[in-house]
This record gives C-alpha cells, sequence and structure tokens, in this order.
C-alpha cells in the first residue's frame, strides 16, 4: 500500500465539482475544501498506480495544478513484512 | 499493511496537506531537527529524516526524506524551502525509485577488449584498486606526455564541492583548462548573456517574480514538460490573479500553449526579428523608459554576419576570432539599427501576424502592468543563442522592466544544479570560480591568494581550454588520449553522433582511454574503458544551486549500494596517484590541494561528510568572502574586483535555513537571503539593501542599482536576425526540433529505469503535422528514415504526440538511445557561447 497526500488546485467556479468528481475516484479520499484548494489523500497498491491517480486529476474540469506533498512507499522499499506496526 | 499503521501514515499525509493548503506546514513536517548537522533526525517508528532536495531538474524543490534500514520510505514537500514551499510535482513519486533500479552500478568495471566497444559487452568487474591505478595511470602518463590530450566533462549533476574539488584538481593540480560541464548544451548562451549585459553570470529575479506579475512571456520554452513545479506556479497566478496573460512564443504548440492567452507560432530562428520588432516599436512610438534608460543603460553594437561554426576551424577563423567585440553606440544610433525591423518585416520573417507583434508590443509598454519573460532551449540552444538572450532583456531593459519583483526576464535552467556547480564554481573552460575568468590577469592573483599558490602559477592556463563540442571533435579526430565524464551521457546527449560515436570516418573514440562516472549503465558506459560506480542523490550529502540563486544542502539519508562510492573519494583517491611525487611552491601538490579534508596516506578524508563538505564549502566561499584571506582582500580591492557581491553564508547555514538565495548578508549577526538582486530595499525584505549600499547608488530610476555592471550601466545591444545555419530545401524539406518531455529526463539514464515512468512514454515519437503525412503517405505507428546532412536514424510517426508541430517541422524527444535522434542532429553552435543548436535540423522523411 502507498499513502500520499495531494492538495489538487481549481478555478474557483469549479472547485466544488472537482471535488466531487475527485471523491468518485478510486482509492482517493478529499478530506478539506479550503478556498480554491482541495486536500485529498491517494492509498493505492504501488508508486505506479498513485501516480497515474494523480496524473489523471489534471483531465477534471476546473484542475490546473496537482501538487504532492507527501508519499509514504514503505512497503515497496522495505517489504511489507518489513513495516512495524504502530 | 497493518490498519493502524495505515491510519497512523494516513493521518499523517492528510495533516501535512492540510497544512501544506493553509499554509502552516513548517510546524507539521516533524523535521526540526532535521538539518541539525547530525545526520537527521528521528522520525516514526525508528525512521530518521533529512533535508533534502529533488534529483530530477533545476527547480530545485526542497524536500524532507524519511529512511529506515537504509531504505528511503517516504519524501515529503520541504515547507521551509522557499523555492517551493511544500509542495513538488508528481514526479516526486519516483524519488526513491530513481535509486532503486535494478542494474545500479555497485562494481568498478573494466573493458580490456577496445574492439568491444560500442556494445553492452565487454566490461568485467575489478577492484577499486585496479581502477583507481588504471585510471591514474592513465591520466599521468597523458598529462605527462601532452597536456592538451586530456579533457573532463563534467556535470550540472554533481554537487558544489564534488565540482568545486574537480575544478581545482584540473585547474591548480593539472593546469589544465580542458574541462567542461555538460551545462554547455543548455545554458551558456544565457551565461554569455549575463555577462556580456551585466558583467555577472545571476539572474536578478527569483522564482516570487511568478506570484507577482501580470503577463508572462515565454520564448521557445515548454515549462509545463521541463519545469512542471515552476509551471504550476503560472497556473496558480494565471487562475487566481486578475487580467492574467500569458503570451508563447514557440515554434510547435506544447503543453504550456494549451492555456496561454496568445501563441505566437513563428518560424524556427525567427526570434530575433520578433524581438528587434518589439523593440524598434517601442522606440518608434516613444514608449520606452526615459528614465531607467538614462540612468541605467549603455548602448552597443558588435561584430554581424557571422556565420556558422559548423566546421572545425570556426574558432580560430578571422570571423570567429571576432564574434566578441562589440563598440559603444549612441540610443539614436541604436534606434537607426532597428529601424528596419517594421512589423511587417517580422511579419514576413516570422510568419506571425504583425497585430500579434504589436499586441506583445503593447504589453510590455504598458507600465499598469508587470511583464515576466521566461526561457529555456528554444532561446539557449540556437546558431544565434546569446544574441536571442541579448535581444530579450534589450526589451525589459528599453521599459525598465528588470531586476524588480514580477517585472523580470528568467532564463529557466535544465539540470538539477548546473548553476550551483557549473556556473557559481565555474566548472567551464574559461572560468575559475565565481565568475572569475582564467584570462584576466587580476582574477587568476586572486584565486592564486586563496588556493595558496605562488604568484603568477595560474598564468599557465590564461588561455582558455577545449568547449565541450571541441573536446569531442578532438575526440573523435584521434586528439584527445584521455577523456574522464562524470554524471552525463555524451553518447546520447551530444549532436551529430554519427561522428562522435565512430559510426562515420572519425574513429578517435575507439582509441582513446575514457573513464565514466555513473550510477547506471549508458550508451556512455559502452564506450568506456572503466566505469566507477557512484553514489547517488542522497547516498552521500551535496549541495545544490537552483535557478533562482538558491544554494541548498541535501544530506547524507542511506549508503550508497554495493561498492558504489561518493564522488569526491574517487577524485581524491585518483588525484593523490597522479600527482604523487608533484610539489607546489616546494610542497607536496596533493596536500597542496587538498590535504585540508584529505589524509592520501590513510586513503581517507578527514572527518565526516558533514565535515568535509563544511571544510570545501569554507575554502570556496572564501571568493565570495574575501575579508576571510588577507591576501585575496588586498587583491579585491586593488582590483576592484567587489567580489562580495555573490557572497555565501557559513555552511551550515544552509542546512538550518533549508537553502538561501545569494548574496547572504551579514546583518546585526544574521544572516540574510537576497531574492531581488540590484533592487534597493530592506534586506530583511529581501531586497539587496547591503550590495547597493556598498557598491551602488540609491534612488536611481525604478529603484534600482546595476552596481555590477560596468558604470553601474547594463548593455543594450544591438542583434539583428540572421538565419538558421540551414534552411529547408528540396533534399532536406523539413526542419527537426528535439526536446525533453515530462517522464524522461533527458536521456533517460535514471527516470527510464523507473520501470513507470518508462511504460508512461516508452519510446520516442516523431511528433508530425498531418498534412504532411498526408504528402507522405505515412500514418501513424509507421515508421521513418530521418536524414540530415549529418546522419540518419528510424524513428514511429505520431500525429496525436505532446506536440503538435506546424506543416514543415517536426519534433523528436531525445531521451531514447535506440532511437538516438542525435545522430540526425546537426553540429553547429553559437558564435558566442558554443552551445549547440538542437533545434533546427533540415531533414528528409522517407518511409520505411
Amino acid at each position: 500500500m502507498v499513502i500520499s497526500s495531494l492538495v489538487v488546485e481549481t478555478v474557483p467556479e469549479r472547485t466544488a465539482a472537482a471535488a466531487e468528481e475527485l471523491a468518485r475516484a478510486a482509492g482517493v479520499e478529499v478530506h478539506e475544501v479550503s478556498g480554491y484548494k482541495i486536500v485529498v489523500t491517494i492509498e493505492a497498491d504501488s508508486v505506479e498506480a498513485s501516480h497515474a491517480v494523480a496524473s489523471s486529476f489534471i483531465q477534471i474540469e476546473g484542475v490546473t495544478n496537482v501538487n504532492l506533498v507527501y508519499v509514504n512507499f514503505e512497503e515497496e522499499t522495505l517489504g511489507s513484512d518489513k513495516v512495524e506496526k504502530r | 499493511m497493518d490498519i493502524s499503521r495505515r491510519a497512523f501514515v494516513k493521518s499523517t499525509a492528510v495533516a501535512l496537506a492540510s497544512a501544506a493548503a493553509a499554509g502552516t506546514m513548517a510546524t507539521m513536517t516533524g523535521c526540526a531537527g532535521a538539518g541539525s548537522g547530525n545526520g537527521g533526525s528521528g522520525g516514526s517508528a525508528g525512521t530518521t529524516k533529512t533535508v533534502g532536495v529533488c534529483r530530477f531538474c533545476g527547480c530545485g524543490c526542497g524536500v524532507i526524506v524519511e529512511a529506515k534500514d537504509g531504505k528511503l520510505v517516504s519524501v515529503t514537500g520541504d515547507p521551509d524551502n522557499g523555492s517551493n514551499r511544500g509542495l513538488n510535482c508528481v514526479k516526486g513519486y519516483y524519488l526513491a525509485s530513481a535509486l532503486y533500479g535494478d542494474d545500479r552500478l555497485t562494481t568498478p568495471l573494466v573493458r580490456d577488449d577496445k574492439s568491444t566497444k560500442g556494445t553492452p559487452d565487454g566490461l568485467r568487474e575489478a577492484t577499486w584498486d585496479e581502477v583507481l591505478d588504471l585510471v591514474a595511470g592513465k591520466l599521468r602518463e597523458t598529462w605527462k606526455a601532452d597536456k592538451s590530450r586530456l579533457a573532463f566533462w563534467g556535470s550540472g549533476q554533481q554537487p558544489i564541492v564534488e565540482g568545486y574539488c574537480q575544478a581545482k584538481f584540473w585547474k591548480a593540480g593539472l593546469l589544465s583548462n580542458n574541462i567542461d560541464p555538460n551545462a554547455r548544451l543548455c545554458m551558456a548562451s544565457a551565461v554569455v548573456g549575463f555577462m556580456n549585459i551585466f558583467q555577472t553570470d545571476e539572474p536578478a529575479g527569483c522564482y516570487a517574480d511568478i506570484d507577482e506579475t501580470d503577463v508572462f512571456v515565454t520564448w521557445g520554452a515548454n515549462m509545463a514538460e521541463a519545469h512542471p513545479m515552476l509551471y504550476s506556479r503560472v497556473m496558480a497566478r494565471m487562475t487566481n490573479g486578475s487580467g492574467i496573460e500569458h503570451y508563447d512564443l514557440t515554434t510547435l504548440w506544447t503543453r504550456t500553449s494549451a492555456n496561454a492567452t496568445k501563441v505566437l507560432m513563428m518560424k524556427p530562428g525567427s526570434d530575433l526579428a520578433i524581438a528587434n520588432a518589439v523593440a524598434n516599436y517601442l522606440v518608434q512610438n516613444d514608449l520606452y523608459d526615459h528614465d531607467f534608460a538614462n540612468d541605467h543603460l549603455q548602448f552597443k553594437q558588435g561584430t554581424e554576419n557571422i556565420g556558422n561554426a559548423t566546421e572545425d576551424t570556426y574558432d580560430a577563423s578571422d570571423i570567429g576570432s571576432k564574434v566578441d567585440a562589440v563598440e559603444g553606440i549612441t540610443f539614436e544610433q541604436y534606434a537607426a539599427r532597428l529601424a528596419p525591423y517594421t512589423l511587417e518585416y517580422a511579419e514576413e520573417i516570422s510568419g506571425v501576424p504583425a497585430a500579434d507583434i504589436e499586441a506583445l508590443a503593447k504589453v510590455f509598454a504598458d507600465k499598469s502592468r508587470k511583464v515576466l519573460s521566461l526561457w529555456t532551449m528554444g532561446v539557449n540552444q540556437h546558431n544565434r543563442g546569446t544574441w536571442m538572450n541579448h535581444c530579450i532583456y534589450n526589451i525589459h531593459l528599453l521599459t525598465g522592466r528588470y531586476a524588480q519583483p514580477g517585472n523580470g526576464a528568467f532564463s529557466l535552467t535544465g539540470q538539477p544544479t548546473a548553476c550551483g556547480t557549473a556556473r557559481e564554481v565555474g566548472t567551464f573552460s574559461h572560468r575559475l570560480p565565481a565568475d572569475l575568468l582564467v584570462a584576466q590577469e587580476p582574477h587568476r592573483r586572486y584565486t592564486e591568494a586563496i588556493w595558496n599558490l605562488p604568484n603568477g602559477y595560474l598564468d599557465a592556463i590564461q588561455k582558455p581550454g577545449f568547449h565541450t563540442v571541441k573536446i569531442f571533435r578532438e575526440l573523435s579526430k584521434g586528439n584527445i588520449d584521455f577523456l574522464w565524464s562524470a554524471h552525463n551521457n555524451w553518447a546520447v546527449s551530444m549532436p551529430n553522433l554519427t561522428r562522435f560515436l565512430g559510426r562515420g570516418d572519425k574513429k578517435g573514440i575507439f582509441d582513446a582511454f575514457i573513464c565514466v562516472s555513473e550510477v547506471y549503465p549508458t550508451l556512455s558506459t559502452q564506450y568506456a574503458d572503466v566505469v566507477l560506480p557512484a553514489a547517488m542523490w542522497v547516498e552521500r550529502e551535496g549541495q545544490f544551486g537552483n535557478a533562482e540563486r538558491r544554494t541548498a544542502v541535501f544530506e547524507k539519508a542511506v549508503d550508497p549500494p554495493g561498492e558504489a562510492k561518493w564522488d569526491l573519494w574517487m577524485l581524491m583517491e585518483i588525484a593523490s596517484r597522479v600527482l604523487e611525487g608533484e610539489k607546489i611552491g616546494g610542497e607536496d601538490a596533493f596536500d597542496l590541494l587538498f590535504g585540508a579534508w584529505y589524509d592520501k596516506r590513510a586513503h581517507d578524508f578527514l572527518g565526516d561528510e558533514r565535515e568535509v563538505s563544511r571544510a570545501i564549502w569554507e575554502e570556496y566561499r572564501t571568493f565570495s568572502n574575501p575579508s576571510l584571506n588577507d591576501d585575496a582582500a588586498a587583491i579585491n580591492k586593488e582590483a576592484k574586483l567587489k567580489m562580495e557581491n555573490k557572497q555565501l553564508a557559513p555552511y551550515d547555514l544552509y542546512i538550518e535555513n533549508h537553502g538561501l538565495t545569494w548574496p547572504v548578508r551579514e546583518v546585526d549577526g544574521q544572516w540574510l537571503p537576497t531574492k531581488w538582486r540590484f533592487c534597493d530595499g530592506k534586506q530583511e525584505d529581501g531586497f539587496d539593501e547591503v550590495g547597493v549600499e556598498q557598491y551602488g547608488t540609491h534612488d536611481l530610476a525604478s529603484g534600482v542599482s546595476f552596481y555590477k555592471s560596468a558604470n553601474g550601466k547594463p548593455s543594450v545591444v544591438f542583434r539583428p536576425w540572421e538565419p538558421p545555419a540551414e534552411l529547408p530545401d528540396a533534399e532536406y524539406p523539413f526542419v527537426l526540433c528535439t526536446g525533453r518531455l515530462l517522464e524522461h529526463w533527458h536521456t533517460g539514464s535514471m527516470t527510464r529505469r523507473i520501470a513507470e515512468l518508462d511504460r508512461a512514454l516508452p519510446e520516442a515519437l516523431l511528433d508530425m503535422n498531418e498534412a504532411d503525412c498526408a504528402a507522405l503517405g505515412v500514418s501513424d505507428g509507421d515508421m521513418v528514415r530521418l536524414t540530415s546532412r549529418f546522419g540518419t536514424c528510424d524513428i514511429k510517426v505520431s500525429t496525436a504526440g505532446r506536440t503538435r508541430p506546424p506543416a514543415g517541422l517536426v519534433f523528436a524527444p531525445f531521451f531514447a538511445e535506440e532511437t538516438l535522434i542525435n545522430l540526425v542532429v546537426q553540429d553547429t553552435y553559437c558564435p558566442l557561447s558554443k552551445e549547440p543548436d538542437y533545434k533546427k535540423t533540415c531533414v528528409r522523411i522517407e518511409k520505411l
């Protein structure tokens, strides 16, 4: 599992609609809308799948920028058996 | 992932992104201790966090790197790095993957049989002792026999202290100027432009100009693919500002054109005519800034009708030796030179409607709005690249739009630390550190003082050495016996590879001894006699100088794999062998140059990577802090070098501050960066208060003072339009333009190891216009043969690619070694900067 978070920027009049469309994507969760910025997380099986989902956001009407803030790929680099529980 | 671990990671992700959106992320990254000088701070679940800078491009975005058990486990945008403020582009997903490709070089390699060169075979594993002795032996043998026959080709991928030591070894240790960086291929025209106009190699502005301008003008720049983070910032300004416009001047439609307010589609090489027409319009209609011109500008013209540097004999030819000459002229004479460049004449040359050129001119004339020009390789990789840099600055200077927030002209850079390592350190064949030139006697004296060399010692290198193209032209002719390249892939990136890879009549590449320092196998390693496996990115500590004068440190986070080593260790070991028994001023040569941080007898550094980096940095920064060396201070004063003008701070401050833009000034015990160079105002607000106070003049027009320029006045130099080196004809009817696309960094030596990126863009396609396809009877997916006067290659056609060329022009990216588009690309360069023109090769296209 790769977990990442992003700030998706939009044209202000399309923010709400873009947030709705983002929320419909598999593995994507919208956590907050702050002005024209939308805070989302992506949970996907791999870095590749995460990148593919994030890269698709730019196709959503009204989305102007897709900014990656955080990506955790510990299972990919360490192996899932070496990731400690918390 | 365990559910509680998953919940924890996700809550971290949400909190960070939420804080980034609110601009309060700095308190959230949990890296307050990162950069403490202790190799990172503790993170969650037994991890460490260190400060880093993204590996991929010249934007220089800060990242916080989290590692565990010797592997990277997460990357976070660094909110404390002023270049990106916590946000990265989606390439950040792959920062760790770049380290973990299956075929990382982990063992030194040697080629015993030269007949295997150019094939994937023939390299065997070796010990470090064997390869170090072999490389040093060949270098020493060549050096002693004829030092014109050795060369080093460096890189904008190398961190600052590595480049600094390499330059010091080559210039002071070997007394050779045959050292040049791959930055010659991407920003040399910008460098020569800066030096000619301002007498200092640096942009006056910074990335924050993007947030403050009203009109963007891109000249030959596909920012959306090549500088995605900065383009995001452009789009944010376009979206959230009021009435923000973007004029895109380009020879083909790109992703950057997609959101532009106006696209000016021009014929290749016609940008000079358009820029001169804009300048002429401003002068003829009295729309230029008289106060700015009176206070700040001088006018010049230079050598013209300079031909093209296609032949090996060009540089030494009558015209080739005069290309740098300029003479002062009056404003009236300048206006008269511009006069032929009417809107209609520019339309005739460029194909851009006169009304569109006039609209662009009116943008510059309207002082109620700020204008920011941005450019990259369309301008720099140009047979008149230096001239075109001049022409853009001419417009900005005439209208008083330079060195002020939101009003600027900014040459975007390509490689990670091309500014830091190539330009600021001076790894060029004509340079010394900090803008100093080998040809200038006071510059050599100043360098000797800091390097503790005998007076006059560097007079032996007062003549510049071989620039990049010259190195490879001489290599191909059998005139180079020893070549060492580090972190570049010349076998893919050089133009005219038909010649340089020995596929024509010149076979020198097979005879020379070639050493390649690399992290992955490349086409260049297939021509290497020795391959040195290197540590990559955060596998060692390094320093990064990005396009906006920001210096940042990336801390070591993990160990390199296998036997891969820090480049600096390789250099010290080779240098100590080559200089064995050599004396400088009666002292052991190696110890004099490098003994402050390396014990050659112990074959080890005098401290850890932090301590070594700090020691080298402190010597390097003496160049911009002459008060640290009495002899240097005296030369600085006597020769009026003004070396404080590029002032760098003590090493640890860069780590604590997550990067600082130079000059960094000590004010009341605090070191403060400069964002807007030459612009008067408070230092604490990012303006150049200390510099203007020390060497400049207050209260000049627009509140700026160009105190580094001769007489305080930058030069507006008239540069005419002259045509491309080749024009389409019946035999070669198409113009081939090459460039970069988002997924692959340059020659793909790293990004093509990332399976995801390789799948996203698996092959190089030839983007063509549909009408051209119809005329040639080719369709998407068809293979065609491209042939130029220089060579030939086969490539697949697409009309649905990333770019949309107009009829008569085709585009191909250059990352794919299986296509090797540079077999076809012409071998000609800007006569002033010696930077190749990759954008305008005439070709014919035949269906296979």
